[in-house]
């Protein structure tokens, strides 16, 4: 204990003579005059410098072990905002499950889908601006998600539906009335079509 | 620490004059965000200080716990010059002697401004300072949102994507280089890691459904996450680059916005399971989820957990406003700290940023939790901010 206790003198002293006698209290600021980082060295934040934006994406496969799982076979196909368009559903307040009031818009579309087993589903997810960022996020797929639920309890396969949600970034009507509100919180469907050629 | 280790200690601290130091630094870091008796900010003057340096201290100092009086009711003078570089002192007027005297050079003059500030804070508080720390956040463009950063104060604001789509759900890794979050890009919403010295993007997470909300571990090794993939929004957990997936939660319900206890053991997030948001907690490498209670503070959403593992703050809301409150991670009575949505915290655990939202505006604001004290960012940028996330 005492060696410790030595030690730590000698330390004390040696750092205080330090900051007595070391350079006259100037700071130099690491990077200089070109390069400027902040903590961790890695950010180039002087007017005119760079940061790394975003380029190309790399695909992630081997070890990596990206699927994407059900993506693909929605890709290049082509999205009719129109054909389902009155049959939009609407939700309650916080609320996820489709309205009774609804069924029948989902049967219909359950029912095109059905002759026309070439064409697939977009469900999207929809929310009104009161509630926080990431949680309507979620709360819109859950929305998207017991509509497709409905369409495969209609007889509807799963492998041809798709769910995206846009939480509340993709407001029907931009206003901040009930109204407003009410349009906003939907599912809406995206018919999706083979291009021809295909 | 045995006895005599304490005596050799108390010995050296009286030789060497730093008992004062000691005893003011220890009272300051021992700041409780959950007091609740009145925190009162330290009472600072300043003077030799001029335009945008003053400004950054100003700001840089009140966000952490100071406050500007007059001379003769201060309990330390900061003085100074930024003319040609900054220079500084710190005066105690209790102890009558100067704890710091700096002089510096280099970077430029808000750098260097910052880099006072925290040996200001050091020197006064013993805690590190905030000054050189960045953000991350969501801006709109129109319809569109992109990913930028900037320092803390909103200055030197750099925008990281430029992809017309909605990004989203920033979040940094530990060491600063990266950035994880949410894109459209690819018409879903997939999660990418971004090296923002390259700029180059990989794909974490792109499957059918919500690839949404990263949240990278406390040592940078793995990433939580919100997937939709099984049926529902789940919490997830991978490693970095994707690997290793795994499906924490199982619920019908839908779960939000995970987020790491700092030693990394646990991920706290928002579950509507019982009917109704409120925040859980589940141990990273899978087990059962259970209950953060949050007494007082009903739909909490947005947890964030602070870096000394003492606190969660998060969001309450109650018709269409929002508030940030603080509740203790093993649960109990929530308090109100601040109006406001979306807190992140500062390395410090007593600086939180978060989104202030009125009639579709939506702006960065910071919090000095302890006294409960709030400034928007000086700097304003042309569209709506929110989603900030504090790195290191």
């Amino acid at each position: 204990m005492k060696f410790a206790s030595l030690t730590l003198i000698a330390l004390v002293v040696t750092l205080s003579i330090g900051c007595k006698h070391g350079p006259k209290n100037i700071t130099q600021i690491p990077g200089g005059g070109s390069n400027v980082a902040g903590t961790g060295g890695l950010l180039d934040t002087t007017s005119g410098g760079t940061i790394g934006t975003g380029g190309d994406v790399v695909s992630v496969d081997g070890d990596g072990n990206i699927g994407l799982a059900g993506l693909d076979e929605f890709e290049n196909m082509l999205m009719n905002r129109e054909a389902f368009s009155a049959q939009t559903v609407y939700f309650g307040f916080d609320r996820s499950e489709v309205h009774p009031d609804d069924a029948s818009k989902v049967a219909a579309v359950a029912d095109a889908l059905s002759q026309s087993p070439q064409n697939k589903i977009l469900i999207e997810g929809h929310c009104d601006e009161r509630g926080t960022e990431e949680y309507n996020r979620a709360l819109g797929e859950r929305r998207a998600l017991s509509v497709r639920d409905q369409l495969v309890e209609l007889g509807v396969s799963g492998d041809r539906i798709r769910t995206m949600s846009l939480g509340e970034d993709r407001p029907a009507d931009p206003g901040f009335t009930e109204d407003a509100f009410q349009a906003n919180r939907r599912g809406e469907f995206v018919l999706l079509t083979p291009k021809p050629g295909n | 620490m045995n006895k005599s280790f304490r005596y050799s200690l108390s010995v050296l601290v009286a030789l060497f004059g730093l008992g004062k130091d000691l005893s003011q630094a220890q009272k300051a870091i021992d700041v409780d965000v959950f007091d609740s008796g009145e925190i009162k900010a330290i009472p600072v003057y300043i003077e030799g200080f001029t335009g945008e340096v003053l400004s950054l201290l100003k700001f840089d100092l009140f966000v952490q716990g100071f406050e500007f009086v007059d001379k003769a009711k201060a309990q330390f003078i900061l003085k100074g010059s930024n003319a040609g570089g900054v220079s500084g002192a710190v005066y105690d007027q209790l102890k009558r002697e100067f704890i710091l005297n700096k002089r510096y050079q280099g970077g430029n003059l808000r750098m260097q401004g910052h880099t006072f500030a925290n040996n200001v804070v050091e020197s006064i508080t013993g805690s590190p300072g905030i000054g050189l720390s960045k953000i991350a956040f969501r801006q709109f463009h129109g319809r569109n949102t992109e990913i930028h950063v900037a320092d803390f104060d909103g200055f030197n604001a750099k925008q990281v994507t430029r992809d017309n789509s909605i990004s989203a759900g920033p979040d940094w890794s530990p060491d600063g280089g990266s950035l994880f979050y949410y894109s459209y890009l690819k018409n879903n919403p997939d999660i990418y890691s971004h090296n923002i010295r390259t700029g180059q993007r990989r794909i974490v997470a792109r499957y059918s459904g919500s690839n949404i909300s990263p949240s990278v571990s406390p040592d940078g090794r793995r990433v939580a996450m919100v997937l939709s993939k099984a049926g529902s929004p789940d919490i997830w957990v991978a490693n970095v680059n994707g690997s290793g997936l795994r499906r924490l939660t199982t619920t019908k319900a839908a779960e939000s916005s995970p987020c790491w206890s700092p030693d990394g053991r646990f991920i706290c997030f928002v579950s509507r399971v019982s009917g109704r948001s409120g925040l859980y907690k589940i141990p990273a490498n899978g087990g059962a989820m259970s209950r953060i209670k949050t007494i007082y503070a009903s739909n909490a959403t947005e947890p964030d957990w602070s870096p000394d593992g003492k606190a969660i703050a998060f969001t309450t809301q109650r018709g269409g406003s929002f508030d940030i409150c603080i509740v203790e991670p093993s649960g109990g009575k929530a308090k109100v700290v601040a109006s406001g949505e979306d807190p992140s915290w500062a390395l410090n655990s007593r600086t939180l940023i978060f989104t202030n939202r009125s009639s579709g505006k939506r702006v960065l604001s910071v919090l000095d939790v302890p006294t409960k004290r709030v400034k928007t960012l000086p700097r304003r940028f042309q569209g709506n901010c929110s989603q900030a996330a504090w790195g290191n």
